[in-house]
C-alpha cells in the first residue's frame, strides 16, 4: 500500500492565442469526482463532504504544515499539561466568518462537540474518541480534556473534516459552506460548477486568485480530457500513462508533491470468500507490487510497501516488503478449500483513471495463482455511496492522515469507514493502548487488505 | 453472387468481410505475441520490428490484440444475425399471410418494442443476466429480429395476393408449406439485405456496449474496449486507438458496402434507413 | 382521411399503453426492487419488509401498475429510489438538454442533408456524387464513439478551438451548455445527415426519372425550376419518415455521444439509472422516451398524409 507521491499537472502558461483578459486569468479551475453523488455536501463532517471545496472555504484549528507537522491555523499556539491529558489552545483574534460574524471559542466548542455527537454520525467521530470534554474558558481559549494521556492530539486536529463552523449552523452548513477560509461560496453545485470568490478579509490576507471553480466531473477520462483541452487548470493523481502525455505537452507542467495518499484493493473480511484469512493472504501473496507500481504510476510515481496505510514520512511507518509468492498463494487457496483456484469479482470505476489500470494489472498478475478476477465496471458518479463498503471487493483511495487517524479510521471495528469490515477486539485494544503511550510503538496489523500505489 | 462481385463496392465489401472472418478464425495461431502479457518497460512503444503496431498503455501488443479483438464481436453477431432474420422473418411471413386480429396484436407489440431505445433494452438484460456470449446471442437475436418482422411482413403482403399463393391455398397446403415453398423464395432477397444491415447494426451495438464498459470484460481483447482504453492518449500513442478504429470501421464498412451492392444487384432500394 | 388520422392516433396511444405495461412488468420481473437498491446489503428481514410496506411495494403488481400509469397521466412519475427526487423533475431537466442537442443537430443536419441530397442526385454517378455518397457511408457506419474521439482530439486538444467536454450539470441553465455543445452536435449531424441524404438522393433520382419531370423538361421549363418546384416536393415525402426516425433516435438518448462528451442528457441518465438499479427512474424514462418515439412517428405519418393526396386515398382504401 502506499504511495508516496501524487502528481499534479498544472497549466503553466497559456498559449498566446488563448491569452484571456486579466479577469479570466485570475480564475483557477479544478475538478472533483462527485464520488458521493446526490449526497454531496459542504458540511465538512458529513459523509458526502466535497473536500476540494471545504478545504478552500474553511479553516481548522491546526493544519498540517508542508513538512507534515502540525502548524497553526485558527489556533495560534497549543500546549499540554505534563501527562498530556489536558490541552489548551490559544485562538487567533479578529477572525471573521464570511458573513462578518467574529470567530470565537464558542464556535470551536460547538464545531468539535458536533463531530463527537453520535447523532451527527460523522465519519470523523472515531478520531475524537480520545476527547472527554471541550470547554471555552474565555473567548480566545479552548480547553480539551482527554480520556487519557495522548501526545499526538495536535495531529488529530489537523484532520480535514474538523473545520471550524459558526455555532448552531448544523442545519444550513451543508448548503452555505460558511467558514473562515480564503474563499467564500458563491454558488454550490456539486454536479456542475461550484464557484468561489476570494475572501478579502481572510486572516492571512487576500488570496492570489480572485475566483476558483470546482467542477464536478465523475469520469476520470473526461477530467483528463478537460485538462488537455484547457477546461481545468489542475489535475492531481496522474497515472503513468497520463503523466507520459502531460510531460510532452507544451501547455502543461508536471509537479511532484510527496504525499501519504494511497490506493488499494480492499476485500471485505466479513463476506465470503474473504472471511477466510487464508484466502485473504493468498490474494495478497499473489500480487507483484513493484511491477504494478511501475506500470500504474511509474517507477518514481510512488512506493510499495506491505499494506501499511501509514505515510512514508510518518515516524510510525513500519517498512516491509511483500514479495510475490505464487506457490504460497496456491497452497493457501488449496487449504482454504479452493484447490482449483477461485473466482472473484472486483469492482473498478473511473473515479480515478488509475483504478481500472490497477484492476487489469492485478487480474493479470494473480491469474497464475489460480485467482480469476472478473472486473466489474461501476459508474463513477456516487461510487463511494453505492459500491465502496458495499461490494465485496472494491478499489479504494485514502488521502494522507496521521498514523493514529489512519489506523483508527480504517481498522477500528466501530469506525464509520472501516472499509474492510475488519473486526478484531485485540486490535481495538491495541489502538486504545497505543493512544495512552506518548511514544507509541506501532502496532503491526494483520489484516485483510492488499493495496498499491 | 456474380452480380454482387461485378460491382466494385460489392467486391471490396465482400473482400473486407472475408478478410476479417479469415483473421478472426486464424488469429489464435498466427498472432505474434501473448495478448495479455503486460510490461511496464513497453508501455506505449511506437511501432517497431517486434511490435508492428506498437503497444498499449499496459505494454500489450496492439497487432495481437487487434487481430483477436473482433473474435467475440464476430462470433456473437454471426450467430445472432441468422437467428434474428430467421425468427423475425418466419413470424413476419406468418403475420403477412395470416392477417386479421393476430396480425394487429402482434404489430402493436412490435411497435411497442421498437419504441424503446436499444441501449435500454440491452442494458436491462445485461445488468440482469451478464454479458457472456451465451446471453448476448439470444438477446441480440431477439431484439434485432423485431424490425425484421416488419420487413418480412411487408414483403409477404406484396406476394400474398399473387396467383401462385392463392393457388397453393386452394390446393389446401398448410401455412408452413406455403411460407416455405411460395412466400420465402419471393421475400428471400429482402431478408438477405435486411440481414446484412442487421449484422452491421449489431456489430455497432456490440462494440458500443464494450466501449461503455458493459460488453466484453477485460482482459479479453475487444475493439470497443481497446478504443475506450486508448482514446485519451491519441496525442502520444495514436497507434493504440487507431488500429482498433481501423479494424472495426473497415469491418462495418465492408458489411455495408456488401449490403448496398446486394440491394442494388437485387433491385431493392435500401437507401431509407435511420440511425439506430 | 380524418378517420384514418383518428385511427392512427388511437393506435399510437394504444402502443404507448402497451409499452408502459411492457416496461413496468419487465422491470418488475427483474430481480430486486427499489428497496433492495436503497438498502443494498441490509436488504433482508424486517428492514426490507418495512421499506416495502412504506413504499407500497407489498401490494399486487397490477394495482401498482394502475397507480403508476394513473400518476404518469397526471405528470407524476413517483420519486427516484436513489435520490428521492421526483422523477418528473430529474427526467425533465435532462430531456430539456437532450431536446436542445437534438434541435441544434436537426437545425444544421436537415437543411444540409436536403441540399447535399439534391446535389448528389443531380450529379448522379459523377465525382461529386461518388465523393459525397462515400462520405455518407463512412459517416453512417463509423461508430459514433470513434468520430467523437477524433473530433475531440482534433478540435479541442490539438487545435484548441472549442472545449471538448461538457462541464454543465443536468439542471444547469441551457446557456451553460454553450459552447461545449458544438462538438456533440457535429457528431450527431454527421450521422443523421448521412442517413437523410441517402434517402433524399434516392427518391430524388426516382422523381427526376419519372414521367412528370421528364414532361416538364420537354416543355422547356428551366432546370432549377424543375428541381425546385416539381421534383423536390415529391422527393421530400419519403424523407419525412426517415427524419422522424432520426428525431426519435436523438430523443432516445444518444448514449455513446453523451458519454464521450460528458453531456448531461437522457442517454447517460438512462445508463446510470440502469446500472444503479434505480428501477422507478428506469420505468419513468422508458415511458417518456417511448412516448416521444410514438409521438414523432405519428406526427410524421400525419404530415405525410397531409402533404400527399395520393397517399390519402391509397391509405384510405387499404
Amino acid at each position: 500500500m502506499k504511495t508516496a507521491r501524487a502528481l499534479a499537472a498544472t497549466l503553466a502558461a497559456l498559449l498566446p492565442l488563448a491569452a484571456a483578459p486579466a479577469q479570466a486569468q485570475t480564475v483557477f479551475r479544478q475538478a472533483h469526482e462527485v464520488g458521493f453523488g446526490q449526497a454531496s455536501s459542504l458540511d465538512p463532517a458529513s459523509r458526502g463532504r466535497v473536500f476540494q471545496v471545504t478545504e478552500k472555504i474553511m479553516s481548522r484549528l491546526i493544519r498540517p504544515g508542508l513538512d507534515g507537522k502540525p502548524a497553526p491555523d485558527l489556533a495560534e499556539s497549543w500546549s499540554a499539561n505534563a501527562d498530556a491529558t489536558e490541552w489548551t489552545l490559544k485562538l487567533r483574534q479578529g477572525v471573521k466568518f464570511h458573513d462578518g460574524r467574529p470567530f470565537t471559542a464558542e464556535d470551536a466548542v460547538w464545531s468539535l462537540t458536533r463531530v463527537m455527537d453520535p447523532k451527527t454520525d460523522s465519519p470523523a467521530r472515531a478520531l475524537l474518541a480520545v476527547i472527554k470534554s471541550v470547554e471555552a474558558p474565555d473567548a480566545t481559549t479552548l480547553k480539551l480534556t482527554l480520556t487519557g494521556p495522548f501526545a499526538d492530539l495536535p495531529l488529530v486536529l489537523t484532520d480535514y473534516r474538523l473545520m471550524m463552523l459558526p455555532k448552531d449552523s448544523g442545519e444550513t452548513i451543508g448548503r452555505t459552506g460558511m467558514g473562515t477560509g480564503p474563499f467564500r461560496v458563491e454558488r454550490f453545485d456539486a454536479a456542475g460548477t461550484t464557484t468561489l470568490a476570494a475572501n478579502p478579509d481572510y486572516f492571512e490576507g487576500r488570496p492570489g486568485v480572485a475566483r476558483m471553480e470546482v467542477i464536478g466531473i465523475p469520469d476520470a477520462q473526461a477530467r483528463f480530457q478537460a485538462l488537455l483541452g484547457g477546461q481545468i487548470d489542475m489535475l492531481p493523481g496522474l497515472g503513468r500513462q497520463e503523466r507520459a502525455l502531460v510531460e510532452r505537452s507544451p501547455r502543461h507542467r508536471l509537479q511532484e508533491v510527496p504525499t501519504g495518499n494511497w490506493r488499494g484493493i480492499v476485500f471485505r473480511a466479513d463476506q465470503k470468500p474473504f472471511d477466510d484469512v487464508r484466502v485473504r493472504k493468498a490474494l495478497r501473496l499473489a500480487v507483484d507490487r513493484k511491477a504494478m507500481r511501475d506500470l500504474a504510476v511509474g517507477p518514481d510515481g510512488g512506493i510499495t510497501g506491505c499494506d501499511t496505510p501509514i505515510s512514508p514520512t510518518d515516524q510510525y511507518r513500519a517498512e516491509g516488503e511483500c514479495a510475490q509468492d505464487i506457490a504460497g498463494a496456491r497452497r493457501l487457496l488449496a487449504e482454504a478449500g479452493y484447490p482449483n483456484g477461485i473466482d472473484i469479482e472486483l469492482s473498478v470505476s473511473t473515479v480515478e483513471a488509475v483504478w481500472p489500470v490497477i484492476g487489469e494489472i492485478y487480474q493479470q498478475q494473480v491469474v497464475a495463482a489460480g485467482i480469476r478476477v472478473k472486473l466489474v465496471q461501476e459508474p463513477a458518479d456516487g461510487y463511494w455511496n453505492r459500491v465502496w463498503m458495499k461490494k465485496p471487493a472494491v478499489m479504494t483511495r485514502w488521502n494522507e492522515r496521521p498514523a493514529d487517524a489512519m489506523l483508527n479510521e480504517i481498522w477500528r471495528s466501530t469506525s464509520r469507514w472501516n472499509e474492510s469490515g475488519f473486526n478484531d477486539p485485540a486490535f481495538d485494544a491495541l489502538l486504545d493502548s497505543a493512544r495512552r503511550e506518548i511514544d507509541f510503538a506501532k502496532p503491526a496489523p494483520s489484516t485483510s487488505r492488499r493495496s498499491n500505489t | 453472387m456474380k452480380a454482387l462481385l461485378r460491382r466494385p463496392s460489392g467486391a471490396i465489401g465482400l473482400a473486407l468481410v472475408a478478410l476479417h472472418v479469415a483473421i478472426a478464425l486464424a488469429a489464435p495461431w498466427i498472432v505474434p505475441h501473448d495478448a495479455r502479457a503486460i510490461s511496464a518497460a513497453l508501455m506505449f512503444s511506437p511501432p517497431d520490428a517486434a511490435h508492428w503496431l506498437g503497444t498499449d498503455h499496459l505494454g500489450r501488443d496492439i497487432l495481437t490484440r487487434t487481430m483477436l479483438g473482433g473474435r467475440q464481436a464476430l462470433l456473437v453477431t454471426a450467430i445472432a444475425t441468422p437467428l434474428a432474420v430467421a425468427w423475425g422473418g418466419m413470424l413476419g411471413m406468418y403475420l403477412g399471410l395470416a392477417g386479421g386480429r393476430r396480425d394487429d396484436v402482434a404489430m402493436r407489440l412490435v411497435d411497442a418494442l421498437l419504441s424503446l431505445p436499444w441501449i435500454l433494452k440491452m442494458l436491462l438484460m445485461i445488468v440482469t443476466f451478464g454479458a457472456a456470449p451465451q446471453v448476448l446471442v439470444p438477446v441480440l437475436a431477439f431484439f434485432y429480429g423485431v424490425p425484421v418482422i416488419r420487413i418480412a411482413r411487408a414483403a409477404t403482403q406484396g406476394v400474398v395476393a399473387r396467383d401462385y399463393v392463392l393457388a397453393a391455398r386452394a390446393r389446401g397446403h398448410g401455412r408452413l408449406s406455403i411460407i416455405l415453398r411460395e412466400v420465402l423464395p419471393n421475400v428471400r432477397d429482402a431478408l438477405m439485405v435486411e440481414g446484412a444491415m442487421r449484422w452491421s447494426w449489431m456489430l455497432l451495438a456490440f462494440s458500443s456496449l464494450s466501449f461503455l464498459g458493459f460488453g466484453v470484460a477485460p482482459p479479453t481483447p475487444d475493439w470497443g474496449l481497446m478504443i475506450a482504453d486508448s482514446r485519451s492518449f491519441l496525442a502520444i500513442a495514436p497507434w493504440a486507438a487507431l488500429a482498433p478504429v481501423a479494424a472495426l470501421s473497415s469491418l462495418i464498412i465492408g458489411i455495408n458496402l456488401t449490403a448496398d451492392a446486394l440491394a442494388k444487384a437485387l433491385g431493392l432500394d435500401r437507401a431509407h434507413s435511420a440511425p439506430q | 382521411m380524418l378517420a384514418y388520422a383518428l385511427r392512427r392516433i388511437v393506435l399510437g396511444l394504444l402502443t404507448v399503453l402497451l409499452v408502459s405495461a411492457m416496461i413496468f412488468f419487465a422491470v418488475e420481473a427483474l430481480p430486486g426492487d427499489a428497496c433492495t437498491a436503497v438498502l443494498q446489503r441490509d436488504a433482508h428481514g424486517q428492514r426490507l419488509e418495512n421499506c416495502r410496506r412504506e413504499m407500497g411495494l407489498d401490494r399486487p403488481a397490477v394495482a401498482r401498475y394502475l397507480d403508476w400509469i394513473g400518476g404518469a397521466i397526471r405528470g407524476d412519475l413517483d420519486a427516484s429510489a436513489g435520490s428521492g427526487k421526483p422523477i418528473t423533475e430529474l427526467v425533465g431537466a435532462r430531456l430539456a438538454n437532450t431536446l436542445l442537442l437534438a434541435g441544434l443537430s436537426m437545425a444544421v443536419g436537415v437543411p444540409l442533408a436536403l441540399l447535399l441530397g439534391v446535389v448528389t442526385a443531380l450529379a448522379r454517378d459523377r465525382a461529386a456524387d461518388l465523393a459525397l455518397s462515400t462520405a455518407a457511408i463512412l459517416a453512417m457506419t463509423i461508430p459514433e464513439f470513434v468520430t467523437a474521439t477524433l473530433l475531440i482530439f482534433t478540435f479541442s486538444v490539438w487545435l484548441g478551438w472549442v472545449p471538448g467536454i461538457v462541464l454543465a450539470s443536468a439542471d444547469a441553465p441551457v446557456s451553460a451548455l454553450f459552447p461545449t455543445i458544438w462538438l456533440p452536435v457535429a457528431v450527431l449531424t454527421m450521422v443523421m445527415t448521412a442517413h437523410i441524404l441517402r434517402t433524399v438522393r434516392s427518391s430524388m433520382i426516382d422523381v427526376m426519372e419519372g414521367e412528370f419531370v421528364q414532361m416538364a423538361r420537354l416543355k422547356g421549363v428551366p432546370a432549377w425550376r424543375v428541381v425546385w418546384r416539381h421534383a423536390l416536393p415529391s422527393a421530400l415525402l419519403p424523407a419525412i419518415n426517415v427524419v422522424a426516425l432520426t428525431v426519435a433516435w436523438l430523443l432516445g438518448g444518444v448514449v455513446v455521444v453523451e458519454k464521450v462528451f460528458n453531456y448531461p442528457g437522457l442517454g447517460r441518465f438512462m445508463v446510470d439509472s440502469i446500472t444503479e438499479r434505480d428501477l422507478p427512474v428506469v420505468q419513468g424514462l422508458a415511458l417518456v422516451v417511448a412516448s416521444a418515439y410514438v409521438g414523432v412517428n405519428l406526427a410524421a405519418d400525419l404530415l405525410a398524409l397531409l402533404l400527399d393526396p395520393r397517399l390519402r386515398t391509397a391509405r384510405l382504401r387499404a
